[in-house]
């Protein structure tokens, strides 16, 4: 218990008393006492829930939900990594000169920080739910194809050790910026090694990603369980479902990129070198390519995350599901023709066609953001820490959405491209959101991988070091560009205020840091807690919470009917279709006779109590 | 598949307008040919979906009214664990870096792919 258990009463109810509700762990335990095929008997949680338990296990398993944990993880390792490179950053900018670093150090510094964050953090963390999530949320076994699955995963550690251990190349780690243009890439001006293990490091990534995209098409396709259609998938699922297929088209471009760059730089081919009949604008449109809707591809899986909670903890439906199934569309169908708006100042491209394209996607974005406001409005909301970080997510997202819409603008973005402005803004959208929402998915759905809950109270503390750190850190960043302080330089003058900006961001970055102590604290307490969560700790909405916590070796013993987004909701209210979905009753009540465990829900509801015998303690 | 069909053949309805006026005003063929690339690929999972809607009929999933009752049998047969994955990735691996590091690597990694893959078929169940 703690001080922040959601007021029940507060709940609109509709006058009807919580207690006479379905728990799904009373029909979890139903299924046990009537079952007569022996299979049953778990206890809450105290059944073996199928995880690798040796080392060999894990280093073959395909299981999904190991996999799903074996990528959060890693990517969320490759986040301490590159924050501890943005460590590096922060300090050396703290003051005017050069103190820590050479300036080519600091280059391969701020290039691998970049890289690890985008290519091994953000991405593979979507992973990491799509492995998770996406079979629990459809009703399934498994991804449709687990050893592939295993495979990509394998793959992804091996190019991001590759990457890494290019800073131990002759040379150093590759130094040209996460997006490395030619000829700055080439062989002329990056001979070394890293740069080349950093190519094939991104090239095996990609390739991964590629794989996952396509097992997670496929589950989504084949292995949903009947009565799950297309239009009762959660959004976190149809925004994984969009982002893989965005995969599909993007990573395999970038991928092939990368192999013609290798081909320049080690056999002598000339895709990219102008004097021979290539060209760097090649480079830069393959890129692109697939660097905006890389973007979205980060973004998306995040704002799923959100799109799943807002609903659970505002007690109301989603607002406008279609709509926003609707905009995920728009966004992943507008974000792949938008690529050439990172390449004006070329001035070989058609700035109309991609000003009006991008200038498009504002729309579905601000779709997004209505709904999760109106998922909201007028419900009985309650702050446990997965809406905490939700809402914080929220907040930056706006935040850089208007400094988006500054740097649009075509005047001001020439004064401030390549300026610390882009610093704040992309930090903002994909930094800030990305890690604020992270946090709420592990705090969501820690209780369903472990059946735990984390400290509400360390999250609290989390929650406020994490906003007043990201935005000491960022916010000011702003003015650096303003003023004029170029990125990508590990000096500066000390002439305006930048000194005492700069030194405001790095003191930023020690708030940070100590906003992830009370996390690791809460991460020990609850591994050495005992299990006590049920199915539904949070009276959420969508299938995961239909299985017990964590959940059983190949997911469900058993299946709530789906006849809406929100089948576990459903089922709590299966005897009042004045709230739920009257098809729900009639569906369980066809089961009758064909159903393993079937029962009367309804006997149970009218008062009284559950027909369980021994071990069923809530 | 009715509904996987629809979307997907959306995807490249899209694709194939929108790479179409980008070729009308003027756009460079490289763009043209990504944008075409993803009506390809659009089409491809719609082709695919088509067809097998078409050879087996409309399944529980895809119907309103339908539950777990409605089918039969198993889902599928998964295994739980198995050595190719990673040892295939270490193949896979050495390929691609030997590019950097030397042909020695990249045979080795050949090698090892060709050998798990011809150990993959006596694994097909475990
Ligand atoms: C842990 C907190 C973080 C801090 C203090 C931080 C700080 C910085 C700074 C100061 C730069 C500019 C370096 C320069 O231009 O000289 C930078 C670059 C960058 N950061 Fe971060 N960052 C953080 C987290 C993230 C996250 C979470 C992401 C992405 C998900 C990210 C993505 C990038 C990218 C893409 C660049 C550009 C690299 C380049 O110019 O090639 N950063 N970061
Ligand atoms: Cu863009």
């Amino acid at each position: 218990m703690t001080a922040l258990d959601p007021d029940r009463s507060a709940e609109p109810l509709g006058g009807v008393d919580h207690d006479q509700l379905v728990s799904v762990d009373d029909v979890l335990a139903g299924g046990d006492d009537g079952g007569d095929d022996g299979s049953g008997g778990d206890e809450h949680g105290g059944h073996d829930e199928g995880l690798p338990k040796t080392i060999t296990g894990w280093l073959t398993t395909t299981d999904h939900k190991a996999l799903g944990i074996a990528y959060a993880i890693t990517s969320l390792i490759f986040l301490a990594i590159g924050g501890s490179l943005a460590g590096v950053i922060r300090a050396e900018l703290a003051e005017p000169g050069e103190q820590f670093v050479s300036e080519q150090l600091y280059n391969g510094v701020f290039t691998i920080h970049g890289s690890v964050m985008v290519y091994l953090f953000a991405v593979p963390f979507g992973f990491a739910l799509a492995n998770y999530l996406v079979p629990l949320q459809i009703g399934a076994p498994d991804l449709a194809f687990p050893r592939l699955n295993a495979f990509s995963y394998w793959l992804y550690v091996f190019g991001g050790l590759i990457m890494l251990l290019g800073f131990a190349a002759d040379g150093g780690a590759a130094a040209f910026g996460w997006f490395a243009y030619p000829p700055l890439s080439g062989a002329g001006a990056s001979p070394g090694l890293g740069a080349d293990m950093w190519i094939v490091a991104i090239i095996l990534t990609g390739t991964s990603g590629t794989l996952t995209a396509i097992n997670v098409i496929a589950t989504i396709t084949m292995l949903r369980a009947p009565g799950m259609t297309l239009f009762r998938m959660p959004i976190m699922t149809w925004n994984l479902l969009v982002t893989s297929f965005m995969v599909l088209l993007a990573f395999p471009v970038l991928s092939g990129a990368l192999f013609m760059l290798q081909l320049d730089r080690l056999f002598g081919f000339r895709f990219y070198d102008p004097t021979d009949g290539g060209s760097p604008i090649l480079w830069q449109h393959l890129f692109w390519f697939f660097g905006h809707p890389e973007v979205y591809i980060v973004a998306l899986p995040f704002f799923g995350v959100v799109t799943e909670i807002f609903p659970v903890f505002a007690r109301r439906p989603v607002f406008g599901y279609k709509g926003l199934v609707l905009a995920t569309l728009t966004i992943g169908a507008l974000s792949t023709s938008v690529w050439a708006h990172h390449m004006f100042v070329t001035g070989e491209v058609l700035v109309v066609f991609f000003a009006l394209t991008s200038a498009l996607i504002a729309v579905p974005t601000g779709v997004k953001v209505f709904n999760w406001i109106g998922s909201m409005w007028g419900g009985s909301i309650s702050f446990e820490a997965p809406m905490k970080f939700s809402i914080g997510f929220l907040v930056t997202f706006v935040a850089g959405g208007v400094t988006g819409v500054i740097l649009a603008s075509p005047t001001l973005d020439y004064h401030l491209s390549d300026s610390y402005f882009v610093v704040a803004h992309f930090h903002y959208v994909m930094g800030g959101t990305v890690i604020f929402a992270l946090f709420a998915a592990i705090y969501f759905w820690w209780p369903k991988v472990t059946g735990k809950k984390l400290s509400e109270r360390l999250a609290t503390w989390q929650f406020w070091l994490l906003m007043i750190g990201f935005n000491t850190t960022f916010f000011f960043m702003h003015f650096l560009g303003r003023d004029g302080m170029p990125r990508r330089v590990p000096d500066y003058a000390p002439v305006d205020n930048f000194e005492l900006w700069n030194r405001i961001a790095s003191f930023g970055y020690l708030i940070l840091v100590a906003s992830v102590v009370p996390f690791v604290i809460a991460i020990v307490k609850s591994f050495r807690a005992p299990v006590t969560e049920g199915a539904d700790p949070w009276e959420a909405n969508s299938l995961e919470w239909a299985t017990s916590s964590p959940p059983p070796e190949h997911n469900f013993d058993w299946l709530p009917p789906i006849r809406s987004e929100r089948p576990v909701f459903d089922l709590r209210w299966i005897n009042h279709d004045e709230v739920g979905n009257p098809d729900v009753a009639e569906a369980w009540v066809d089961r009758e006779g064909i159903a393993d465990n079937w029962r009367p829900l309804a006997a149970e509801l009218a008062g009284d109590p559950p027909t369980t015998t021994e071990g069923d303690q809530p | 598949m009715k509904p996987e069909t629809l979307l997907w053949a959306g995807v490249g309805t899209y694709f194939t307008v929108i790479g179409v006026t980008y070729m009308l005003v003027g756009g460079e063929p490289i763009g043209v040919a990504l944008l075409l690339m993803a009506t390809a690929i659009g089409g491809l999972i719609a082709g695919w979906a088509w067809d097998w809607g078409r050879k087996h009929g409309t399944r529980a999933e895809d119907r309103n009214d339908a539950d777990v009752t409605d089918v039969q049998g198993v889902v599928g047969v998964y295994s739980t664990a198995s050595l190719r994955p990673i040892t295939m990735a270490i193949g896979v691996t050495a390929i691609v870096l030997g590019l950097a590091l030397g042909s020695w690597m990249t045979i080795g990694g050949v090698a090892i792919v060709a050998s798990q893959a011809l150990l993959l078929v006596y694994d097909a169940d475990t």
